[in-house]
């Protein structure tokens, strides 16, 4: 599951081209958007595609569940869990 | 009075008379049409009033910006403004009726489209509710080999989305309806474009969610709101962007559209850093070329809702449903 979180830092970088951030700077237990990382609703769209791009993940029109989904790199973590044993 | 925003502002022409109306079109043609369309566009003249305010501002604007001319009465402009929002209505379901054909349509500066459609890739185009684009969905839809897509916002339209599936069961076909974009419509929409579609969507109206997504702009001389929406789009699906307008003329009596397609960018790109104003310079470009083209053809703007009142107040107050 590390791995996996890493793993995640490092997409969120690199898809959100985020200069001067290391994985080592993002807590996975704070927040992405607005807050922590600071992250806006553009930024949302790019995580998105990239998610479907690395894993396939097929994202529910439900926006209340993206954005418990894209709250913080837990979150994420185990979205993308949840997938690749579904 | 507190300003309404465009998505409560049923389309100005209510879908039961336009119903009577496009029996008669049907039955016996455009000319007794067109003579029934004069009293039932007086009478909505009359007594829309939101209507017909925003028809005032809009040619107020375009008078004050040098683009229509001013030696006529504003209020017989107006008029016939109208008059060109009831031919348009009565274009749409003649297209899709068939009596709309590819003869009628002159296809401006074509080589950016055909250069795209030859390579397999897909774009984002820009239209607007200036002319009638429903000629080119209806005439692409039988005539072009690419898939072309229209975002339309909600469920606005559906009561004359209905009626133009009645007249043509594959009217519908195509309309992705969407609210905002989620980050799940930006994968189905990156999906279209990695498959080499086209999407089409308007860029002079502000989402109906009202998050915000629109960037101030100066247009017609004064200061107002226009969509990030097809920006930001294309920005994330990494597309080339056009813009699109079909305006209307005569030529012979009948009806005659000019399809005018230009390059817009090539990618957009919205850097982290200043994404602000690279959003402003794109919109306020976008603005700037959708003036020029209300001064080719100034009658056929069809946003009848007030469009700059916007202009000093907090988008996001000011959009909520009456």
């Amino acid at each position: 599951m590390n791995e996996l979180k890493t793993e995640l830092k490092q997409l969120v970088i690199d898809a959100l081209d985020l200069e001067d951030v290391t994985v080592d700077d993002i807590d996975s237990s704070e927040p992405l958007f607005i807050d922590g990382l600071g992250l806006d609703s553009i930024d949302a769209l790019e995580l998105g595609l990239a998610l479907q791009k690395c894993y396939g993940i097929k994202l529910t029109a439900d926006s209340e569940e993206t954005r418990k989904h894209f709250a913080s790199i837990d979150s994420l973590a185990e979205l993308v869990a949840s997938h690749k044993n579904a | 009075m507190k300003a309404r925003h465009w998505s409560t502002v049923s389309e100005a022409g209510a879908v039961s008379g336009i119903r009577f109306m496009f029996g008669i079109y049907r039955w016996f043609g455009r000319l007794p049409f067109r003579i029934c369309l004069y009293p039932v566009i007086l009478y909505y003249f009359l007594f829309k009033k939101t209507a017909r305010d925003a028809s005032l501002e809009y040619l107020r604007h375009m008078r004050a910006d040098y683009r229509l001319r001013d030696d006529q009465p504003l209020l017989l402009q107006s008029y016939r403004h109208f008059m060109n929002f009831g031919e348009c209505i009565l274009d749409k379901l003649a297209v899709w009726q068939g009596d709309i054909s590819l003869d009628s349509l002159a296809f401006h500066n074509h080589e950016v489209f055909d250069d795209l459609v030859s390579r397999g890739q897909g774009c984002v185009m820009v239209g607007s509710h200036l002319g009638n684009l429903e000629i080119c969905r209806a005439l692409a839809k039988r005539n072009v080999s690419v898939t072309i897509n229209v975002l339309m916002h909600t469920a606005h339209a559906t009561r004359f989305n209905e009626m133009l599936s009645r007249a043509n069961s594959e009217a519908h076909v195509n309309v992705i309806q969407v609210s905002e974009i989620s980050p799940a419509t930006a994968i189905l929409l990156k999906q279209k474009i990695d498959d080499g579609e086209f999407l089409v969507i308007a860029g002079d109206r502000t989402p109906v969610s009202g998050q915000g997504n629109v960037t101030e702009v100066s247009f017609l001389g004064e200061r107002c709101y226009m969509p990030q929406g097809p920006f930001v789009l294309a920005s994330i699906l990494r597309c080339p962007v056009l813009s699109i307008f079909c305006l209307r003329r005569e030529r012979g009596g009948k009806p005659f559209f000019d399809l005018y397609m230009d390059h817009f960018a090539d990618r957009i790109r919205l850097p982290r850093r200043d994404r602000e104003s690279a959003l402003e310079e794109t919109v306020q470009r976008w603005a700037d070329l959708l003036a020029g083209y209300c001064q080719k053809a100034p009658l056929q703007w069809f946003n009848f809702y007030s469009y700059w009142h916007r202009a000093d107040a907090d988008p996001n107050t000011e959009i909520s449903p009456d």
